[in-house]
């Protein structure tokens, strides 16, 4: 990470010499430093200066020009009691120390009129030469009722960065996360690794039988988002276990879509679990069928085919909203017997009362692991559930730690500095 | 007693919703006027929030709701669009759901009517773009790119307003009134969060819960939920309109829902068997 | 056969994924022209995937009306409502409302169909709710009674009258000096325990989710692709 620094001489009246120089009747502003937002896209620049006694009655604004003699254009403002390092929204490892002595603003272009021009990084990668691009002043000025001030012009061209080092904590969470999850894949291919009960899992054997001995359908919903989401997929890979079942017992199955995408992607898993059950000449290409993209429109159809049709097993997997209820309570009229899986929190209760069986959240994503006994799947189960032990652990540590400071901190002394939840800054990055 | 509830328990469903309907109707005839309203602190952060801006604030609204929430969502724009008209703040409003569109841009019309607002200076209605967050996305980078023309078929670098905006960041405040996803939870994923600009919003009823974590989490400021939070809204507006009026139905619902369970849970008491057997 | 089947859809997945994944990381005006450009993708693959959706619901009802099954009439009136739609939708050029602010005959059908139809179906969720309520909301257990008693004082604390009650009628305002309205109440249970279990779910959800995504990142999950290996 490479930075500019550019730090101006604080002495008042030193400033460059302009032809309408207003009355300097404001006392000069100490610390006014212009520096390159570090990992950015090199459209960046933040100002910092001390917080002045009369910060109360002056507003704050940042000029940029394209030549030192101007014309100046303005960057940004705020009032003189607003915007301190300590909210400049960037993690601990990064930035100025934070405190409210320290104003702070970051400029990322200029109004000329009617247009807000952005800034333009020193190395842009599209034109590859520093020629191209122009050297940018800043000078920061105060306004109040006392007159003006204006600190001196600084040169200064914002870089663009390899790596944005705020995500660094991401990063770190990723990394290792996915160690986590490949190291339990290469054990679970060694031995096998216990999987909990799910019951609403076990459910489906009894669902798929009891249609095949009442002769009706089953009826089998992906929700409503796209393949975009992850609990589609995990319903698509659950459609495919049901499906072999299905096709196994040679029961009907009809799985009403609202993507077309998702449509297309269960046409095919239908079919590959006809063919790994053996019976690919009774797979029907139109049991997946397309409704509409419409909610409710979707919902009054599905629900229209429950009235007439009477299934003997509903499954709604994957992620719902407000038609949750229309459907489980249409379902539950019919008599179906009901398996829903799905992590939208704000649509559990209602399947939970309408439904016989529900997978909670993450349940549905561990539904194709345990359906399938695949060892691959079940050691991304075993990782994701370190993984939680290590959120989990990461969280009664830390909230020991916040409660501890505000402890302190309630007694009347100053918190530890570090306890000033530095660290749950890390955790929240940017 | 027993044979009572026995009979309660295997009651009609229908009738249920009978009693519903008609604990709603009723008061849409005969105002009651319950009291009691007053502005939670959810709303009044928000409210706060466009108040406390510089006139003039850029405030992006995206309408990520169709007609079937209109009941709840459309009070709350409606008062935030006079809110912001009246601190003459310059207002993009757009959709992520298609079948919102049209009703968007009703909404937008009349409320800009009302507060004499000029299209193209005071406000922009951009319409719908396939594409889900993808739209959020492209904003980010070019707004002028992802919606090259408005609603209406203008280009839009030749609006005025839309002259000093070129991405997402660059707006003072973003306000979603969302029914579900695509909405807030997108908004706060794909926007802000990557972004860095102010997020506010209101949701359904169904959606409050789970909206509220992000304005725990200082994802966003204050929420506006549901009808009762429009009508909170329309109170500190000074404008009492579709919201308040429509609270007398909500109450009564709720409370006839609660007599419901009350009476289910009785009745499950009273007819349950005392000795093992069904 | 297998190359496009298999191999190639996961190599394009392993490629795309990662570059997601990498773009993140990387704060360039090229990291984010190539998240620009693979949004814009995706927005051209969804246009025409749409066209599969309406090709199946052709399909489909198409099929109904040739062999007569029951409530064949009604796929007719999908035909219908989609070529009313359409022809009026050219009609009106694509505009709700005329420059002169007259709602067009497309607008027309908009409001006086989509809006009406649409309003009615997310009202019957209330009816709904009524109704399941009333069936299945039993204090069988302990946990059972608890959440009963939760969801009531929730649903009675929603109502801006019963905190006229509770705070003018009963006059509660505050115990031991610490508010105690109703809505103070309501929204302790809404912010803390109900909040404390959402983020529970969602940290599960979460872990969940890039634990599937790097499964397909990776080509170790490729049920999605149809069949097992």
């Amino acid at each position: 990470m490479k930075r500019f620094l550019w730090l101006t001489i604080l002495a008042a009246g030193t400033a460059s010499a302009q032809e309408t120089a207003p009355p300097r009747s404001l006392p000069a502003v100490e610390g006014v430093l212009f520096e390159d937002v570090p990992a950015d896209n090199g459209a960046g620049v933040q100002a910092t200066w001390k917080k002045m006694p009369n910060d109360a009655e002056v507003t704050y604004k940042v000029l940029v020009a394209l030549s030192e003699k101007g014309p100046w254009f303005e960057g940004g403002s705020t009032p003189g009691t607003e915007s301190f390092t300590q909210d400049d929204g960037l993690p601990f490892w990064m930035g100025p120390p934070r405190n409210r002595e320290t104003h702070y603003l970051a400029i990322d272009g200029y109004q000329d009129g009617e247009n807000r021009v952005t800034l333009q990084p020193a190395e842009d990668p599209k034109k590859k030469t520093r020629k191209d691009t122009p050297d940018y002043w800043f000078k920061l000025v105060a306004e109040g009722p006392g007159g003006r001030w204006e600190s001196p012009a600084t040169k200064l061209r914002p870089e663009w960065n390899f790596f944005n080092w705020a995500r660094l904590n991401v990063f770190i969470y990723m990394i290792s996360f996915a160690g986590i999850i490949l190291f339990f894949i290469r054990v679970a291919r060694g031995r096998q690794l216990f999987i909990r009960r799910i019951a609403g899992l076990d459910a489906v054997d009894e669902a798929v039988g009891r249609a095949t001995e009442m002769g009706k359908p089953i009826f089998y919903l992906t929700g409503r988002n796209g393949m975009t989401d992850v609990s589609t997929v995990a319903a698509t890979l659950i459609l495919g276990e049901i499906a072999k079942k299905v096709a196994t017992y040679d029961t009907t199955i009809k799985v009403p879509h609202t993507d077309p995408i998702v449509m297309a992607v269960c046409q095919e898993i239908t079919r590959e679990s006809y063919i790994a059950a053996g019976r690919p000449d009774s797979f029907k290409p139109e049991s997946n069928f397309f409704v509409t993209d419409d909610q409710f429109g979707y919902t009054a159809a599905v629900d229209g085919m429950m009235v007439r049709e009477k299934p003997a097993a509903c499954f709604y997997m994957g992620y719902y909203y407000a038609e949750a209820l229309l459907l489980a309570e249409t379902g539950a009229s019919t008599g179906a017997i009901q398996v829903a899986g799905t992590d939208a929190d704000h649509q559990l209760p209602f399947f939970v009362t309408a439904c016989d069986y529900t997978l909670i959240g993450e349940e549905l994503y561990a539904a194709g692991a345990y359906l399938s006994k695949e060892p691959v799947l079940v050691g991304t189960l075993r990782g994701q559930d370190v993984g939680k032990a290590v959120v989990l652990a990461a969280l009664l540590i830390l909230t020991a730690v916040a409660t501890i400071g505000q402890w302190i901190s309630v007694g009347g002394k100053k918190p530890w500095k570090w306890s000033e939840l530095s660290v749950f800054d890390f955790l929240k990055g940017s | 007693m027993e044979p009572f509830f026995r009979k309660l328990l295997a009651m009609d469903r229908r009738w249920i919703f009978l009693a519903l309907g008609l604990a709603v109707i009723f008061p849409t005839f005969i105002h009651l006027n319950l009291p009691g309203l007053k502005p939670s602190p959810n709303v009044t952060a928000v409210y706060d929030l466009i108040e406390g801006m510089p006139e003039g604030s850029k405030v992006l609204v995206s309408f990520d709701f169709d007609p079937a929430s209109k009941p709840e969502l459309a009070p709350q724009a409606v008062a935030v669009l006079r809110h912001l008209f009246r601190k003459k703040h310059k207002v993009v409003a757009m959709g992520l759901w298609v079948t919102g569109v049209t009703m968007a841009k009703d909404i937008v019309t009349r409320s800009a009517k009302e507060s004499k607002a000029k299209y193209g200076e005071d406000y922009v209605y951009l319409g719908w773009k396939p594409g889900n967050f993808a739209v959020i996305e492209n904003m980010a980078g070019d707004i002028h790119g992802c919606f090259p023309k408005d609603n209406d078929g203008n280009e839009t670098a030749s609006l005025p307003l839309m002259k000093g905006i070129h991405k997402l960041a660059e707006f003072d405040l973003v306000v979603s009134l969302a029914a579900g996803s695509p909405g807030i939870d997108t908004w706060i994923a794909y926007g802000s969060d990557k972004y860095h600009f102010k997020m506010t919003g209101g949701t359904t009823a169904v959606n409050v819960g789970s909206m509220a974590q992000y304005v725990q989490a200082g994802q966003m400021v204050g929420l506006i939920g549901a009808m009762r939070g429009a009508a909170e809204y329309e109170m500190l507006i000074d404008k009492r309109a579709d919201a308040a009026a429509g609270m007398d139905a909500i109450s009564l619902g709720h409370y006839l829902i609660v007599i419901f369970v009350l009476l289910g849970n009785i009745a499950y008491f009273v007819t349950r068997p005392r000795k093992g057997g069904a | 056969m297998v190359f496009l089947k298999r191999q190639l859809p996961l190599l394009i997945c392993f490629i795309i994924g990662t570059i997601s994944a990498v773009q993140y990381y990387v704060p360039t005006h090229l990291s984010s022209d190539v998240a620009e450009g693979l949004s814009n993708w995706y927005i051209i693959v969804a246009m025409f995937a749409s066209l599969l959706g309406f090709v199946s619901v052709g399909m489909v009802h198409s099929k109904k009306i040739q062999r007569k099954e029951p409530g064949w009439a009604y796929s007719a009136l999908v035909f219908l409502g989609i070529a009313l739609m359409v022809v009026l939708g050219f009609w009106s050029g694509g505009k709700e409302t005329y420059d002169d602010g007259r709602i067009s005959p497309f607008g027309w059908l908009y409001n006086a169909t989509l809006v009406p139809l649409q309003s009615t179906m997310f009202a019957i969720l209330g009816f709904y709710v009524a109704s399941a309520a009333f069936r299945s909301f039993r204090a069988k257990s302990f946990d059972a009674g608890v959440l009963l008693v939760t969801a009531l004082i929730v649903l009675l604390g929603n109502v801006p009258f019963t905190n006229y009650i509770w705070a003018t009628g009963l006059g509660i305002h505050d115990i031991a000096g610490v508010k105690f309205e109703m809505t103070d109440i309501v929204g302790w249970l809404i912010g803390t325990p109900n909040a404390a279990a959402r983020r529970g779910v969602t940290f599960g959800v979460a872990l969940g989710a890039i634990a599937t995504s790097l499964k397909i990142i990776f080509g170790i999950e490729r049920a999605y692709l149809g069949g097992g290996d």
